[in-house]
C-alpha cells in the first residue's frame, strides 16, 4: 500500500511547453487565473569574458511545480479550521466545504501551490487527481507530458528510481516541509544563483 | 498590499487595545482595586470601554478578510497546531475578561481581590494575544516575517501607544497621584525604539534588514517611499512628544503647558505604525491574480 505519493520532475527533459499546466486546468475545470500546476521559467546570466572572447553565460530552464503533498504540510498545520488534511496515501487534500477563505495557508506554502478562487471564495490546489489514482489511473499532468518529464508513484520507489534531489534553484529549503518530490536537475541549475537567475514569467504563473 | 487593510486595522487596533489596557487600565485596578474616588472610577470605566470598543472594532474588521463567515465558528478547531486559532482564542479570552471587568467596575459589586485577579488574568491574555499574533506570522517558510522584527514591532506598537493613551486618559482626569511625566517619557522611549527598529531592521528597507532572494513567491510590492513616510511620521510624533516634555517640564498633564501636543503626537505615531503595517504585509505578494 502506498503511504506517500509523490511527483518526479525531470528538469533536464522539460521543454516548457506547459502541456502539464493546461491538462491540469482542463481536467479540473479551473477558473481563469487559477493554475494548480505551473511551469516557472528560470532565466539569468548574460555574457562573460573568457580570454579575449565574450561568450554567452545564459542559464535557462523550466520548473513544473504543483502541490508537493509535503510530509510536513505547513498549509494544513496553519489552517484554523482543519480544512486541509492528509490522506493515508499522503495526498494533501483541501476540503472546500470547510474552508473559510482566510488565505493563511496561501502564505504558509513556500511553493505557492495554494490558490484562492474568487468565485467560490475558498482556496484550492492540486489534489493529485486522487479519483483517477484511486481508479488505478494517472494524474493528468503526468499523462500529458510529451517529454515524459513527469512521473508519479510511491515516494520511496521514486527515490530508488531517480535519486533523492528535492531542491534546485530557486525552490525553498526542503527541510521546511519535506516535499514528496524528486527532481532531476537541469545542468544550468547549479550556476543559476551565481548568475542572478530569477523567475522570468510571473505573469503566467 | 492595500488589499490586506482588514489585517492592518485588526493588528494595530488589537495591539493598541492591549497597550491601553496595560498602561491606562491595569495600574488603576492594581492600585485601587474597585474602590477609589468617583473620578478614578469614571476613568477606569472609560479606559475599559475604550479597550473593549477597540477590540470589538478589531474583531469586526478582521471579519473582512474571511470569506465564509458562517463557517468561521470553527476557527478554534485547530488550536493544537494553528497560531491563528490560538490568536483568536486569546483575543476572545481577553475581550471576555475586559467585558467582565467593565461589568464588575460598573456594578461596583466585586471586591478588590476579584477585580485585581480578573484584570491580571486579562493582562496575561492580552500579552498572549500579541505573542500569538507574532507567532502566526513567524512561519519558517516566510523568511521576511520569520525574524525578531515581527514580535518586536508588534509589541512596540502596544508599548508606544499605551503610555500616550494613559496620559490622555488619566492626565485629563486630574488624578493627583498620576505621574504623567513618566508615561510621556515611556511613550517617547518606545516610539523611538520603534523608529530605530524600522530604520535598522525593517525587512527589505532597513539598513540591516533582511533582503529576499529568488523564490517561487512573486516579487514583493512594499515601496521604499512608504518606508520613508513611516520614519518621517514617527520622527514627527517623537518631536511633538519631546516638545510636550519640554513645555510641561515632564508634567504634560491636563491644564499644563504642552498637553495639546500629545493628541497630535499620538495621531502621528499611530499613522506611522499604520504605514509600517501596510509595508509589513507588502513584504509578501500573494500568487496568482
Amino acid at each position: 500500500m502506498v503511504t506517500q505519493y509523490g511527483f518526479f520532475f525531470n528538469a533536464a527533459a522539460c521543454s516548457g511547453c506547459k502541456a502539464c499546466q493546461m491538462a491540469c486546468k482542463d481536467r479540473n475545470n479551473l477558473e481563469p487565473g487559477i493554475l494548480w500546476r505551473r511551469v516557472f521559467e528560470v532565466a539569468g546570466g548574460g555574457w562573460e569574458k573568457k580570454g579575449e572572447a565574450w561568450v554567452p553565460s545564459v542559464v535557462a530552464y523550466n520548473i513544473s511545480m504543483a502541490c508537493n503533498h509535503c510530509e510536513k504540510p505547513v498549509c494544513g498545520l496553519s489552517c484554523p479550521v482543519k480544512a486541509i488534511s492528509k490522506r493515508e496515501d499522503g495526498i494533501v487534500f483541501v476540503d472546500t466545504e470547510s474552508c473559510i477563505g482566510c488565505r493563511y495557508c496561501e502564505w504558509a506554502c513556500p511553493y505557492t501551490a495554494i490558490r484562492f478562487n474568487a468565485t467560490t471564495n475558498t482556496v484550492s490546489k492540486c489534489d493529485f487527481c486522487y479519483d483517477a489514482i484511486d481508479a488505478g489511473g494517472t494524474p493528468a499532468c503526468v499523462a500529458s507530458c510529451p517529454q515524459r518529464a513527469l512521473d508519479f508513484g510511491d515516494l520511496s520507489e521514486l527515490r530508488k528510481k531517480y535519486g533523492d534531489t528535492r531542491q534546485v534553484f530557486p525552490l525553498p529549503d526542503p527541510s521546511q516541509t519535506d516535499p514528496a518530490l524528486v527532481i532531476k536537475p537541469h545542468r544550468d541549475s547549479a550556476r543559476a544563483a551565481e548568475r542572478a537567475a530569477e523567475v522570468a514569467n510571473w505573469e503566467e504563473v | 498590499m492595500l488589499r490586506e487593510w482588514p489585517l492592518v486595522a485588526f493588528t494595530v487596533a488589537g495591539q493598541a487595545a492591549v497597550g491601553i489596557f496595560l498602561f491606562a487600565g491595569l495600574p488603576l485596578f492594581l492600585s485601587e482595586g474597585a474602590g477609589g474616588s468617583a473620578a478614578a472610577r469614571e476613568t477606569r470605566l472609560a479606559v475599559l470601554a475604550v479597550v473593549l470598543g477597540l477590540l470589538a472594532v478589531a474583531a469586526l474588521l478582521s471579519l473582512f478578510h474571511i470569506h465564509h463567515l458562517f463557517r468561521a465558528r470553527r476557527v478554534l478547531t485547530n488550536i493544537g497546531s494553528s497560531w491563528l486559532s490560538r490568536e483568536i482564542f486569546s483575543e476572545l479570552g481577553f475581550m471576555a475578561l475586559v467585558s467582565l471587568g467593565l461589568f464588575l467596575a460598573w456594578s461596583g459589586r466585586a471586591g478588590p481581590g476579584i477585580m485585581r485577579g480578573t484584570m491580571i488574568t486579562a493582562a496575561l491574555l492580552g500579552v498572549l494575544f500579541i505573542m500569538s499574533m507574532s507567532k502566526l506570522y513567524m512561519l519558517p517558510t516566510v523568511p521576511p516575517w520569520n525574524r525578531a522584527y515581527t514580535p518586536l514591532s508588534f509589541f512596540l506598537t502596544s508599548l508606544s501607544l499605551g503610555p500616550l493613551a494613559a496620559v490622555l486618559f488619566r492626565g485629563s482626569g486630574g488624578e493627583p497621584s498620576f505621574r504623567s511625566g513618566a508615561f510621556v517619557l515611556l511613550s517617547f522611549v518606545f516610539a523611538a525604539a520603534e523608529a530605530a527598529l524600522s530604520f535598522l531592521a525593517a525587512p527589505e528597507h532597513g539598513v540591516f534588514g533582511y533582503r529576499s532572494g529568488p523564490s517561487l513567491r512573486p516579487p514583493a510590492k512594499a515601496h521604499r517611499t512608504l518606508h520613508l513616510a513611516r520614519l518621517a511620521l514617527l520622527l514627527m510624533g517623537l518631536a511633538l512628544i519631546r516638545g510636550a516634555m519640554i513645555a510641561g517640564e515632564g508634567q504634560a498633564i491636563g491644564g499644563k503647558r504642552g498637553n495639546g501636543l500629545l493628541p497630535v503626537a499620538l495621531a502621528l505615531v499611530l499613522s506611522g505604525l499604520f504605514v509600517g503595517r501596510f509595508l509589513f504585509y507588502g513584504l509578501l505578494a500573494r500568487p496568482g491574480r
